[in-house]
């Protein structure tokens, strides 16, 4: 009983490599990441929080693969604790937008007409505040925690997913099939639910992978400017903030997030863009 | 005299242009205009019309897709424009529809039994897992399907099966009234000959209205006992199908059936 | 001497490990002046047969086999690419299935027309626009219509697709291949671009190959009928003969098929 499901999975290996090798790279570095996130206590070689003020700035060595930062703490283990920050700001921030997007996205394509009209123009005025500033703006008026970062970044980027669930519910609705079920006397809630949203999800997943490594850069992008997840929990991004002041010295302490993140988000684009010729295939 | 199953009575359907920069309504198009017949229980029409005669206008005026703008569809008797919840719902298990395009016409994302087990659901037939279980089976055997196919997506189907689960939907409701909307134009000739071929049986066996609507004369003529003929929006001629094909009275229905003939001299 | 002579042409696609085959060794002829129709089903191979005689189909997942193919003496598979190109349209014509789709729909209907006039003709310019105009009015566009600064979509289908003709004609083809060239239009307008096709046809000595689904088509048309399944030719033979007496199980079952979705006057009526 059990080698029949496995077996499928191993098939469904096997078909994605070949005819995705992008998207399985991409799948594949995730997998390794998430991995990294949830065995983080079992992977890193120090306390992350530990502070050694005598091996503070030491460059990369047996002892410590990456380096310390200014108060001796072993950046490898730090970034490997970040990831779990990072990754779990991207997940749920994204989780926000997309929850939020596609509410909006339903409503305003099935019911047409004023709603419609109010939600795209709520939709549209959003998308012309800067959203760095309104970013800023609310992380400076509240505190910069690790929800209200997730929240905000999420409330400030369901819009895309918005649009995009609002054109796909359009489109679905003319088709025959809705046609079909509404004329064999589907509820409303019974076609958003069984018909429509299901065949409008898949440009929503593209666009929800792209969306995670873009939620990570601006977490990134917040630490950078101080207002993200304070110290000393660590996070790429503030690794990457706290490196700054010691570019000349301390390389290592950019470099080394810098390129986490830039993996983690290049994994995520060429996991998102995978579907998508994925779902154009099919 | 029996009452009509399903009757239009001046039917009307026009939709608004919009146009200027405030999108306001410029004119309307009439896709439907002052149309009425009546079908009875058992009897087959066929609707015959060119592109843009406003016959799949009226196909969905008739199971409440479109609501019209002028005159009545009348279902059993009824308003069908007038009916809410339980009402409306009991009309729907009246009327029903088979769709043209077999690709577009089925969930990608449902499987065939659950395609079927919907209507079964909706209008609480077959109450029970197991009883909706053996109406699916009976639907499949119905339109000459193996049962195995419950567990199949629309695109491990032919088209030809993929119309055939769309015709078994449609009858999962029991219809009184069975409207097929070019049902063999986007199949190739021997499947639609088949399918075709399925339509006959089943009315043959479980005795429904049929109204049939195509653009090929000579496939109306060879399904329908009556035929109406449509031209931008009007009825231009109704009458028992041997009559209209022998003396057409109206000028289009005599250059529709030339033209089905490919009379390339006439 | 054949206008159009093909031997063992065969077209295969290269899947993952498999080897489709969309025609399957497919030989027939086309003589100068004569109509000779492909009949098929979807999945026959005709309309990759149409495209793979000018070498139109992309090459690389599109392989190509045969022993020759002929157009006017010339074999076309060994043939150069430029002189493809100037057969393509030029001496060879094609006209498709939906002209909305066929006609790019930026550029006005003269600005196509010129193009295809310039490339095939030595007519420039406003000499070129003259011809053009003749052109649209000999496929029988009204005058009213005929304004060479007009978009596609201002026209109807059937109109579109006299358009189309005019653009496959100003070069004065030998050889016309028409892809279902009326299977999307309405069946009165159906009649008029067929009574076209037909007349433009015997007025000019053109070689007509028509690709169709349709026997009626086929019946009005063409001197003679390949019938193709899944790529194979299953038989061929002049019109009558084929429609009337047909050999071939698959013939007779296309044509079973035909009449028993149709109803004359007079016929006995299938059992409703």
């Amino acid at each position: 009983m059990t080698t029949a499901p496995s077996k499928k999975c191993q098939a469904l290996f096997k078909s994605a490599w070949h005819s995705n090798r992008l998207a399985a790279t991409g799948a594949a570095v995730l997998l390794v990441l998430a991995a990294v996130a949830v065995l983080a206590p079992w992977l890193a070689p120090y306390d992350p929080l530990a502070v050694n003020l005598p091996e503070a700035l030491l460059a990369p060595s047996p002892a410590h693969w990456l380096g310390t930062d200014q108060l001796g703490r072993d950046v490898l283990s730090r970034l490997i604790f970040g990831s779990r920050i990072s990754l779990l700001i991207g997940f749920i921030a994204v989780g926000v937008a997309v929850v939020v997007g596609t509410v909006v996205g339903l409503l305003a394509g099935y019911a047409g007409g004023r709603l419609d009209a109010i939600l795209m123009r709520v939709v549209d005025t959003m998308l012309a505040f800067p959203s760095i500033f309104l970013l800023l703006a609310v992380i400076a008026i509240l505190e910069p925690n690790i929800y209200n970062i997730m929240a905000v970044i999420g409330l400030t980027s369901w819009m895309g997913v918005a649009r995009l669930v609002r054109a796909e519910i359009l489109s679905l609705k003319e088709r025959e099939f809705v046609l079909a079920a509404r004329a064999l006397g589907a509820s409303p809630l019974r076609l958003m639910a069984r018909h429509l949203l299901p065949n409008a999800m898949g440009p929503v997943l593209v666009a929800a992978t792209l969306g995670v490594g873009g939620a990570i850069l601006t977490e990134s992008v917040l630490s950078y400017l101080g207002l993200g997840v304070q110290p000393p929990t660590p996070s790429w991004g503030n690794i990457l903030n706290e490196g700054r002041v010691a570019l000349g010295v301390a390389w290592w302490l950019t470099l080394s997030p810098g390129l986490c993140i830039l993996v983690t988000v290049l994994a995520f684009n060429l996991l998102g863009e995978g579907i998508r010729d994925g779902l154009a295939r099919r | 005299m029996l009452e009509p199953v399903l009757a239009v009575r001046s039917l009307g359907k026009s939709f608004p242009i919009h146009g200027g920069w405030l999108r306001r309504e410029t004119s309307r198009i009439d896709a439907v205009r002052d149309v009425t017949w009546s079908l009875a229980n058992g009897q087959t029409l066929g609707l015959v019309g060119e592109s843009g005669c406003g016959k799949s206008t009226l196909a969905k005026l008739c199971v409440g897709l479109l609501s019209p703008t002028a005159g009545e569809v009348l279902v059993a008797g009824q308003h069908l424009a007038r009916l809410r919840g339980a009402a409306l719902r009991a009309a729907r298990r009246i009327v029903q529809m088979v769709f043209q395009d077999p690709t577009t016409s089925l969930n990608p994302r449902m499987t065939v039994g659950e395609m079927l087990n919907e209507p079964l659901l909706i209008h609480r037939l077959a109450p029970g897992r197991a009883a909706r279980r053996r109406r699916v089976a009976e639907l499949l055997e119905l339109v000459q399907l193996p049962a195995g196919y419950a567990g199949r997506l629309p695109r491990e189907l032919s088209g030809g099966e993929r119309q055939r689960v769309g015709i078994a939907r449609a009858l999962a409701v029991e219809p009184a009234v069975l409207i097929c909307d070019e049902p063999v134009a986007s199949l190739d000739v021997s499947v639609g000959a088949r399918i075709l071929e399925l339509l006959r049986s089943l009315r043959r066996r479980l005795g429904m209205a049929v109204l049939f609507i195509s653009h090929d004369l000579g496939m109306v003529a060879s399904l329908c006992e009556r035929t109406a003929v449509m031209r931008e929006g009007r009825l231009v001629e109704l009458a028992p199908t041997e009559q209209l094909l022998t003396h057409p009275a109206h000028p289009y229905t005599q250059l529709l059936i030339r033209a089905s003939a490919l009379d390339l001299d006439a | 001497m054949a206008l159009l002579d093909v031997e063992d042409l065969s077209v295969a696609y290269a899947g993952r490990g498999e080897r489709v085959l969309a025609v399957d060794r497919v030989s027939l002829s086309v003589e100068p002046g004569e109509v000779v129709a492909l009949v098929g089903e979807s999945g026959s191979g005709k309309s990759t047969l149409a495209l793979a005689l000018t070498r139109l189909l992309p090459s690389p997942p599109a392989q190509l086999h045969a022993r020759y193919v002929r157009f006017d003496g010339v074999d076309l598979v060994t043939a150069s690419e430029s002189q493809l190109q100037r057969l393509r349209g030029g001496r060879i014509a094609y006209v498709f299935q939906d002209p909305a789709s066929s006609l790019n729909p930026v550029l006005t209907i003269g600005e196509q027309l010129r193009e295809a006039i310039e490339r095939h003709t030595d007519r420039r310019g406003r000499d070129a626009d003259t011809v053009a105009l003749d052109w649209l009015s000999r496929v029988g566009i009204p005058p009213a219509q005929r304004r060479l600064g007009a978009y596609p979509h201002e026209f109807s289908g059937g109109m579109q697709q006299r358009v189309m003709i005019a653009m496959a004609m100003a070069s004065h083809p030998q050889l016309l291949i028409a892809d279902e060239p009326t299977s999307a239009l309405d069946v009165t307008v159906q009649v008029q671009i067929l009574r076209l096709l037909r007349d433009l046809q015997r007025r000019l000595g053109l070689s007509l190959l028509l690709i169709s689904h349709d026997l009626l088509v086929v019946q009005r048309l063409a001197h003679r009928t390949v019938v193709l399944s899944r790529g194979a030719v299953v038989e061929s033979g002049p019109t009558e003969q084929v429609l009337q007496r047909p050999a071939h199980p698959y013939t007779r079952s296309l044509l079973e098929a035909r009449a028993s979705m149709a109803w004359q006057a007079g016929e006995a009526r299938p059992d409703a």
